[in-house]
């Protein structure tokens, strides 16, 4: 069992002057992980270099450990045998790690030595460990070029780090640090995938997810609280907003050609959605879009609504094929959920023949003709506010 | 306010909401206390037991003991016989029934035509359930002429009825009947939810489903819940002394519903009970209604309380041969003798004006 995990950081170290304040995001969100998942009393956290230390009172579960490795800017994550700072004990950590494992056949040593203090360099180190597992371990061979084990060596100011073990986490930049998006939830597999590919980037997300509400029953909102749920991990927190859509649905339909409902419905929704941005401060909208996935991710349809738009819309699955989004959302375990069949208003509302190629006159006119202001405005006042954190629990947001 | 889901529970109305309240002030003794205040409510139970037999032209013999609802009766009656003997049901009739059948080592599914449960009763079946009004259909079995066929074919047979929608509804004549045990439940005629009853022929013996201190014969021990009993008993009251006018009254309103939405389908309207009335809106999903109407304060069922959170096809309704392309289309509409024209008339009203805002939507798709 482990109570030190050394936590390395991804990108950041391409980062220039602006360094500091990476790390200062990356240390938040780590705490805030900390102080959920294993409490603050009995651990804290070390800043050495290019990497974050972990050291708890208490072993750190599995889950524990596996959770470091989905937050946005991890690299990957090992859990460590914290050591004296000596030649011997740091054979003796080595020597402890492989007896608790099966043994492979083929090894290294790997040794950074940070602290110039200690006397050994790593040359000597990687040499004396070495030499001290083949005789303790007859059976184990050294390759240095394919080794099916790596033994770790962190010689750090205040002690020295073993590890065996080494996670990759999900990479990417630390939240918050890429700005705010507000992600347009469906309750399919794209949109969440989509916000899982912004999370890992550094994004703060706000999810809206748009209910038709009495076309649509409400047992679709538990698979949004879910799918949002699941997302949690690699955001330190979010919002929901559940935006009560059906009057506008309807009333577009009334209005509008047949063949126009599915477009309109998009451009009526990404426009709700940029006044939510702008009342959140959030910078750009994100959506699950794939090109040519369905009518309304045609060109001319996307062309067609971002015309609309006043702020940009990022669309990171645009030359994803359906099954690598699906595998994706097995990665991050969204597919369960995501494949749950829901009431669709579509099967109320959805035209026989979606319009592919819009017409620019007739589509434009009815946006510009048709603001419904008032009515979206409504809506986002009626909408059902929640509180994200990191465990994925759901608080009603205070409405300010 | 309107309520059209009487067939899935009915409020209560003052009179019952007094006899409960006054019996939980005045009647609270367990009735098994061995003094004078319990021995007195002890008296008004057994009185009441009487009255239902009364009441059900129960013949000499006939028992009674309550229940804390028409599922618990169904199971306990049916649990007598579970892998002693064979069982034949109705699969449309209520999960109570079906689901036992589910663990049932050998069962036979029956239909809902007259002449086919007579054929489907051999000898080797040794429980039949038959369910007098059903809860989804509303369609009325004649458990008069059913059950001496049966008889005559399988004298042994034991003869299970489900009565939980026709109490106090449609009459229930014991001495007419060649019934075993019948079901009944509180809360479909205003009684409170939580007691259901069965009353069953003495000289068939009922086991208890648990055991405790000995209560109603030991059939069915717990304490006897007086208020429960009371308001069960008022309920019943208000109905049976009426039972002809409410038929009619609710017959009445029933028909005005049919005739309002002629284009639409009610198949099960010429057999069913009038207090339950199916209708099928082709092309719009009833959940859709449902929310429009539950949006006017309006409330009504799409299927049985108990099924509707399955989607998709529903066994009930492929039971009762409604076309799979309607599963998604079928309103039930369920009435108490209670429900006012003035209340069906808004109803109607409201569905219109529903439909016809829809009717844009329609008209572009077709």
């Amino acid at each position: 069992m482990y109570r030190e995990l050394i936590i390395n950081v991804d990108e950041m170290w391409l980062k220039g002057n602006n360094r500091a304040w990476y790390y200062k995001l990356m240390k938040q969100h780590l705490l805030e992980v900390i102080g959920m998942h294993i409490g603050h009393k009995i651990a804290k956290i070390t800043h050495e270099n290019h990497r974050y230390i972990l050291h708890t009172e208490e072993d750190l579960t599995e889950t524990q450990i596996l959770i470091f490795t989905k937050i946005p800017g991890i690299h990957s994550v090992a859990p460590a045998r914290k050591v004296e700072l000596s030649r011997e004990a740091i054979i003796e950590g080595a020597i402890l790690e492989l007896k608790q494992m099966t043994l492979p056949k083929t090894f290294k040593v790997v040794t950074s030595r940070p602290n110039k203090n200690f006397k050994d360099n790593s040359m000597v180190i990687c040499q004396e460990v070495g030499h001290a597992l083949l005789i303790k371990f007859p059976q184990l061979k050294v390759d240095i070029h394919h080794p099916e084990l790596s033994v770790h060596v962190r010689i750090l100011d205040d002690a020295a780090y073993v590890s065996v073990r080494k996670i990759l986490g999900i990479g990417g930049l630390p939240f918050d640090c890429n700005g705010h998006l507000v992600s347009m939830l469906s309750g399919g597999f794209d949109s969440v995938v989509a916000s899982y590919l912004m999370a890992k980037r550094g994004c703060r997300l706000t999810f809206v997810f748009f209910h038709a509400y009495p076309y649509v029953g409400d047992e679709v909102k538990d698979k949004i609280y879910q799918l949002t749920a699941k997302l949690m991990p690699y955001l330190k927190f979010a919002r929901l907003y559940i935006v009560p859509f059906g009057p506008i649905q309807k009333q577009i339909s009334d209005m509008c050609r047949d063949d126009y409902r599915t477009i309109l419905f998009r451009a009526y929704m990404m426009r709700t959605s940029q006044y939510l941005a702008k009342r959140v401060k959030a910078q750009g909208i994100l959506t699950g879009d794939s090109l040519g996935q369905v009518s309304s991710q045609t060109i001319h349809n996307i062309a067609a609504i971002e015309k609309h738009s006043r702020s940009p819309i990022f669309r990171p699955l645009i030359g994803f094929n359906k099954y690598e989004i699906m595998a994706l959302a097995k990665t991050i375990d969204t597919h369960d959920i995501s494949i749950i069949p829901h009431d669709d208003a579509c099967a109320l509302f959805a035209p026989k023949h979606p319009v592919l190629r819009p017409n620019p006159e007739y589509f434009d006119q009815f946006l510009n003709e048709n603001i419904f202001q008032a009515e979206m405005r409504l809506a986002l006042d009626c909408a059902e506010v929640w509180h994200f954190d990191c465990l994925g629990q759901r608080f009603p947001h205070a409405k300010s | 306010m309107i309520y059209l889901d009487h067939a899935a529970t009915s409020p209560m109305p003052t009179e019952v909401l007094k006899a409960f309240t006054d019996a939980a002030k005045n009647d609270f003794a367990n009735p098994s206390s061995p003094h004078r205040f319990a021995k007195g409510v002890t008296k008004k139970i057994e009185k009441i037991k009487e009255e239902f037999l009364t009441a059900l032209k129960a013949p000499a013999g006939f028992k009674f003991f309550f229940t804390s609802s028409a599922t618990e009766a169904n199971n306990q009656v049916l649990y007598n016989y579970l892998g002693k003997k064979k069982l034949l049901i109705f699969e449309g009739d209520h999960a109570s029934i079906t689901e036992i059948a589910k663990i049932w080592p050998e069962s036979e599914i029956a239909f809902y035509n007259h002449d086919q449960i007579i054929e489907s009763v051999t000898d080797d079946i040794g429980v039949i359930v038959l369910t007098h009004v059903n809860n989804q259909s509303g369609i009325i079995l004649d458990i008069g002429s059913l059950t001496s066929e049966i008889k005559k074919k399988n004298p042994k047979i034991h003869i299970h009825v489900d009565c939980a929608q026709s109490l106090g509804k449609i009459e229930i004549n014991l001495k007419k009947w060649k019934v075993d045990s019948i079901a009944l439940s509180a809360h479909k005629i205003g009684g409170p939810v939580g007691i259901g009853a069965v009353v069953f022929d003495s000289f068939k013996k009922i086991n208890p489903l648990f055991y405790g201190g000995g209560q109603q014969e030991g059939l069915r021990p717990s304490t006897l819940s007086y208020p429960l009993i009371a308001a069960f008993y008022a309920a019943l009251k208000l109905k049976t002394t009426k039972l002809d006018i409410n038929f009619d009254h609710t017959k009445k309103i029933n028909l005005k519903i049919q005739q309002e939405f002629s284009q639409f389908h009610f198949p099960f309207a010429k057999t069913a009970s009038p207090y339950i009335l199916m209708m099928i809106i082709p092309e719009i999903s009833s959940d859709i209604l449902l929310r429009l109407l539950e949006e006017k304060e309006i409330y009504l069922s799409s299927t049985s309380a108990c099924s509707s959170k399955v989607k998709g096809e529903n066994i009930v309704f492929n039971a009762h041969k409604v076309p799979k392309a309607w599963h998604k289309n079928v309103l039930r509409i369920s009435f108490s003798s209670e429900t006012s024209q003035a209340e069906v008339g808004s109803f109607i009203t409201n569905l219109q004006y529903i439909l016809t805002d829809l009717n844009p939507l329609m008209k572009k798709k077709r």
